[in-house]
């Protein structure tokens, strides 16, 4: 469903004088519909920033990401047109980091129904789904309508999952998405993203830790050697 | 939305004060935006963009940079030195607005088009009520009846949460966040399908500055209004618009999606810009 050949990515630091930093360098591989690819390596060696050039927050140097959306289409994210990606990004692609980015003073309740709202679900029934989900997740009744900025680390980075699991998008991907939780909050997200794998969604991750790794991905890509490897 | 279709094409648009020479008119180099020999200035430098339905489209940039400028060349405020504009709603996208006569325009700024200044004094009418200033919009626009204008102002003020109480009342005695509500209703009240914002949350204090800008996300959730929004601050872009472009000395220097912007930024005015947020 995806195909990544020969990606490259270098910053040119202007506040520097023009000193280039390598993000990384001819990444090449294969995402396959409904399966988790995890892709691993040492801090700094560039998985974020791979992730990003995927969903197009930064722009790749070179190489392409050829998508094979769910009309049947063909795109290369790498060169697509700013509203080609908004609207792949809007119907079908989504992108989870370790932080929750939401509007201010939005209770969690209204953002997870405005979420599903803009999914074409009827009014009355986001409302119940999204109570289902923050039931579901385990976050606290009295919580939801609160605004999440109140909302411990662990509950924050659980609604943000399922802000992203709502919208169903047929390609999601994971920047350490269990990054620095407590192993209940943990369990809860990965359970998610596994619920997600089994009803078809195709999933790139970054995960910080082996246990998630083994329980999630089908497949493993080592950014120090740029090849597939076996999972464990 | 449409990739073949933007709701407003704009196309090497100038604005420039004074005559210009052999030299700053063959395009070379300037500094500043301002001729070194015939000491024109060039306010908007051949700045070209598309608006496409349903998006908001953030500009960012210095002060002089141009933005304000483009904006008031857009509705009409300024006088252009040359260039073209298209809107798909009027004549099917293929006359330059700018070739048109001023009734014309008079009619597309009326009937297409809806403007937010920064300062509420410029776009209301302090002395009058606040359904007054929308119903001032509303006749502009060609609608006679006194009942219906009365309905749509409450409903428009209501919209912006301005007190249905206090609709009788002049801006005059409102509070800035509360004029800039009652000129926001004013701008809507023709449904323009071009919103043009300009530093509309400057000078406001952060929570009514939230408010505004919700109330303008609703609006173009809502009414799928396509919208340029200016501003020189960059939270107000990220949590606004789909995708910014940044002005420096009168052009477009870079454009991209929102996030890019932000943190993958290309053009060294951009990066300096975007490491200079705190």
């Amino acid at each position: 469903m995806l195909k990544v050949e020969g990606l490259s990515k270098e910053f040119k630091m202007h506040i520097r004088d023009g000193l280039i930093i390598e993000g990384f360098n001819e990444v090449s591989f294969t995402a396959c519909s409904g399966k988790l690819l995890a892709i691993t390596g040492a801090s700094g060696i560039g998985k974020s920033t791979l992730l990003k050039c995927i969903y197009r927050t930064y722009k790749p140097s070179k190489g392409s990401v050829i998508y094979l959306s769910g009309d049947g289409s063909r795109y290369d994210l790498a060169t697509a047109e700013d509203q080609t990606i908004l609207r792949l990004r809007k119907t079908e692609m989504g992108y989870v980091s370790q932080f929750l980015h939401v509007i201010p003073r939005v209770s969690a309740i209204d953002i997870l129904t405005n979420r599903l709202l803009s999914k074409n679900i009827l009014p009355g029934e986001a409302k119940d789904t999204a109570e289902g989900y923050l039931e579901k997740v385990g976050i606290n009744k009295a919580l939801w309508n609160m605004y999440p900025s109140t909302f411990s680390g662990g509950e924050k980075q659980r609604l943000n999952i399922l802000l992203a699991l709502a919208s169903k998008p047929r390609l999601l991907l994971l920047d350490e998405p269990t990054a620095s939780l407590d192993s209940n909050s943990k369990e809860i997200i990965l359970e998610l993203i596994l619920d997600a794998k089994k009803m078809g969604m195709t999933m790139i991750g970054v995960f910080h830790d082996q246990d998630a790794i083994k329980f999630l991905s089908d497949s493993r890509y080592d950014m120090r050697i740029n090849q597939l490897v076996a999972v464990s | 939305m449409n990739t073949a279709n933007p709701v407003l094409r704009v196309r090497d648009l100038i604005v420039r004060f004074g005559e210009g020479c052999n030299y700053c008119l063959q395009g070379a180099a300037l500094e500043k935006g301002r001729c070194p020999y015939c000491h024109s200035v060039w306010a908007l430098n051949k700045v070209s963009l598309d608006l496409y339905k349903g998006e908001i489209l953030g500009i960012v940039g210095e002060s002089g940079s141009g933005k304000s400028t483009l904006l008031r060349a857009l509705y009409f405020d300024r006088e252009i030195t040359g260039g073209e504009a298209y809107i798909s709603e009027y004549k099917d996208g293929e006359k330059n607005i700018f070739e048109i006569s001023n009734q014309q325009k008079r009619y597309i700024r009326n009937q297409k088009m809806g403007m937010v200044y920064q300062n509420p004094i410029m776009g209301l009418r302090m002395n009058f009520s606040s359904g007054g200033n929308v119903a001032e919009k509303l006749i502009a626009a060609g609608i006679r009846n006194a009942g219906s204008m009365t309905e749509r102002a409450k409903y428009l003020l209501n919209h912006v949460e301005v007190p249905i109480n206090r609709i009788k009342e002049e801006p005059k005695n409102f509070s800035g966040g509360m004029q800039q509500r009652v000129q926001i209703s004013k701008a809507l009240a023709n449904n323009p399908s071009i919103l043009l914002l300009d530093e509309v949350t400057t000078g406001l204090d952060l929570s009514v500055q939230a408010r505004v800008l919700d109330l303008i996300k609703r609006i173009q959730q809502e009414l799928g209004i396509s919208m340029i929004v200016v501003s020189h601050d960059l939270s107000v872009i990220r949590m606004m618009a789909d995708r910014t472009v940044v002005m420096l000395e009168g052009r477009i220097i870079e454009e991209g999606l929102t996030d890019q912007i932000l943190e993958d930024p290309i053009h060294e005015y951009t990066q300096i810009l975007v490491h200079s947020l705190l």
